[in-house]
């Protein structure tokens, strides 16, 4: 069994195709063969790598879309142009190089170029032109480029890495899982495989080592790990025990998830309790709003941006958070401004390699460097406003004033709701002058603990120092809460902290006025919060204030859950 | 020979697939086509080369264009970069 990280929910159980990166042996970079031979292989192989282009657009133009396929188009006359064909055939004709050799030094040649231009759309173009490049070398070489188009029935896809490209040209109806070696959450495997609901894990350290081509593989989206030791054929029953408890799974969370929707959030004493979810598009708001969640705190607007090759138009953006609004009508919707780097940078948007990204270009940051981008993004909300959905935007990151009175000033409806994030140090600092111009506040709970402790939640020596409980993170939410109050604003939670039964319970003792958790978090919190007195939370909120540390603040809220039902089991 | 100065109106500049319009544009006419920005300049048949000048929205390019249909070749070029549009 290896482990990775849980990205996609469910369990897949299929044959391996093992999407290797073609390795070309090193070879000497002289060619052994006559110039006119090298020449013929190179042609040769641009022939292979043209009928793939034309056939990568032709299936993106269908199942993408023509602005897309279009793109790869453009890569067909780049291949075909006359700059790479004048360029390789006086390497291998003058300075009698392979027809590989050649094509990977005009290659890299020209990204270097590519990468000296001022724009920084033109800079990332470098990628392409190498993507071209390998292309064609594994096409001169193998006389064939992989076609991940033409796949066996209920295949496992194990890969290093799933590139834009690659995940575009899957064959998904055939695939039942995905695993990959690198990636988090955030990868393209994982969104991918989320959009189409397949079991995914990223994250398998040596994953492509251990597994081969056509071996049956079991993936556990659900809690991070595959197996490669079960054999369906030889030993049916233990395979069918594995799916057999996939389905009893999936059956569990459809009682669950009714339960859930036919349940309001109200404490045992009847007091209602704003939950909603957080969700990365259209498609999670549909299951959110099938979870029992009510509208969305938090829409995570990058994962739709990572779904694209170059910043999502104007009309392309309405059409999104028209849909999220749709999906969860007629609860509110909260979406985030575009809220990339750190561990989430834009495959498009980010250049420069920060030293310490978490300190970096992220959050509103990104927007603000990009005034084009961050008024298609303002307009976009402010369009759905206007047509009357109730929709708010959030900003995240936020440190000053301005950032929030700039955002402000670019809305076209007035009407728009402007809302923070308070997750830095300097918000909580000066959350009384914020909340004068904000019209809601949110608190991010993850980012927020981490700024404050100065720990990295990521790094597992210092991880255990990672405390949500500390009395420096309990206070912060405290003295945001009490200020919002007093300034007539609303706060909500929409980190980690929303999306636990002890620590949801915590925020509400703290006054917190909506949680907003992750979409498989709801129907748990709900069930604590129906076995919970509205006494028992101002107890628990007078704990809090005056614990000194975080195990006793932990502790009093853990109590309070413990004797929770799981009321869908019976 | 005539040569004309034209500020890129196209939203995406001379991006990947503006560029490749440009280009298929350019195959269709009998005359030969330059475009410059700054000192650089590149045949308007060359894909790579046009890319390699980074052209974004806003930026002035001169375009020469010499040949048998170079007046009507002009023409279209200036739709094009004003519009993102070939005229027919």
């Amino acid at each position: 069994m290896m482990k990775g990280i849980a990205a996609a929910p469910g369990v897949g159980l299929g044959r391996s195709v093992v999407l290797c990166r073609r390795e070309i042996p090193a070879v000497e970079s002289r060619s052994e063969r006559d110039c006119e031979t090298e020449m013929d292989r190179f042609l040769r192989g641009r022939d292979v790598a043209a009928e793939y282009y034309r056939h990568l657009a032709t299936k993106v133009r269908s199942t993408i879309g023509e602005q897309e396929a279009e793109i790869f188009d453009g890569h067909l006359e780049i291949l075909l142009g006359e700059d790479l064909l004048e360029d390789v055939e006086e390497r291998i004709r003058s300075d009698g190089t392979n027809a590989e050799e050649a094509v990977g030094a005009f290659a890299e040649t020209t990204a270097q170029e590519f990468e000296e231009l001022d724009s920084e759309y033109f800079r990332q173009r470098a990628g392409d032109i190498r993507d071209i490049g390998n292309r064609l070398i594994e096409a001169v070489y193998f006389g064939s480029i992989q076609d991940f188009s033409d796949l066996p029935d209920t295949c496992v896809i194990v890969a290093e890495e799933l590139s834009p490209s690659e995940t575009a040209r899957l064959d998904t109806t055939r695939v039942v899982a995905l695993a990959t070696e690198k990636g988090g959450r955030t990868s393209h495997a994982a969104i991918l495989a989320r959009a189409l609901s397949i079991p995914c894990v990223t994250g398998i350290r040596d994953l492509v080592m251990h597994v081969t081509n056509s071996q049956w593989v079991v993936v556990d989206g659900d809690e991070g790990w595959i197996d490669t030791g079960v054999d369906p054929e030889r030993e049916p029953e233990k395979a069918a025990e594995i799916l057999a408890r996939s389905r009893e799974r999936q059956v569990l969370a459809e009682k669950r998830k009714r339960w859930s929707r036919e349940t309001p959030a109200v404490t045992a004493d009847g007091v209602a309790v704003h939950l909603a979810a957080n969700v990365g598009g259209s498609e999670e708001a549909v299951h959110a709003r099938e979870s029992g969640a009510r509208g969305s705190g938090l829409v995570r607007s990058e994962f739709f941006f990572m779904k694209f090759r170059s910043f999502p138009t104007l009309e392309q953006q309405v059409a999104e958070y028209r849909a999220v609004c749709t999906a969860l009508a007629p609860d509110p919707v909260t979406v985030r401004l575009l809220d990339c780097g750190a561990d989430k940078p834009l495959p498009y948007g980010h250049v420069q390699q920060e030293d310490n990204p978490f300190l970096g270009e992220r959050g509103v940051r990104f927007l603000a460097a990009r005034p084009d981008q961050l008024d298609a993004q303002v307009e976009a909300i402010s369009r759905v406003a206007q047509e009357g959905y109730p929709i708010r935007l959030m900003i995240p990151m936020v440190i000053s004033r301005t950032e929030i009175e700039v955002v402000r000033q670019r809305a076209s409806y007035n009407g728009l709701s402007v809302g923070i994030m308070v997750e830095t140090p300097a918000s909580v600092l000066l959350i009384r002058d914020f909340a004068q111009v904000a019209d809601f506040v949110s608190i991010g709970t993850n980012d927020l603990t981490q700024y404050i402790l100065a720990v990295d939640r990521g790094n597992p020596v210092v991880a255990d120092l990672y405390q949500e409980f500390h009395p420096a993170v309990i206070t912060a939410i405290d003295t945001v809460v009490t200020e919002c109050h007093a300034a007539g604003i609303h706060v909500g939670v929409c980190g980690d902290m929303a999306s636990r039964p002890d620590s949801a319970m915590a925020l509400l003792a703290l006054g917190v006025d909506e949680l907003s958790a992750g979409i498989s978090a709801v129907p748990e919190i709900k069930a604590a919060l129906s076995c919970i007195h509205s006494a028992q939370l101002k107890e628990l909120g007078a704990v809090l204030r005056s614990a000194s540390d975080a195990e006793t603040a932990g502790k009093a809220a853990a109590e309070l859950v413990q004797d929770s039902i799981r009321p869908w089991e019976t | 020979m005539i040569e004309e100065t034209i500020r890129v109106a196209n939203e995406e500049g001379l991006h990947t697939r503006p560029a490749n319009k440009f280009v298929q544009v350019v195959k269709g006419l009998s005359c030969s086509v330059t475009i410059a920005k700054g000192e650089r300049s590149a045949p308007g048949t060359s894909l790579l080369k046009i890319m390699k000048l980074g052209v974004v929205q806003g930026d002035e390019i001169t375009v020469v264009c010499d040949g048998n249909d170079e007046t009507d070749a002009m023409d279209r070029i200036r739709a094009f970069l004003l519009n993102g549009e070939a005229g027919s």
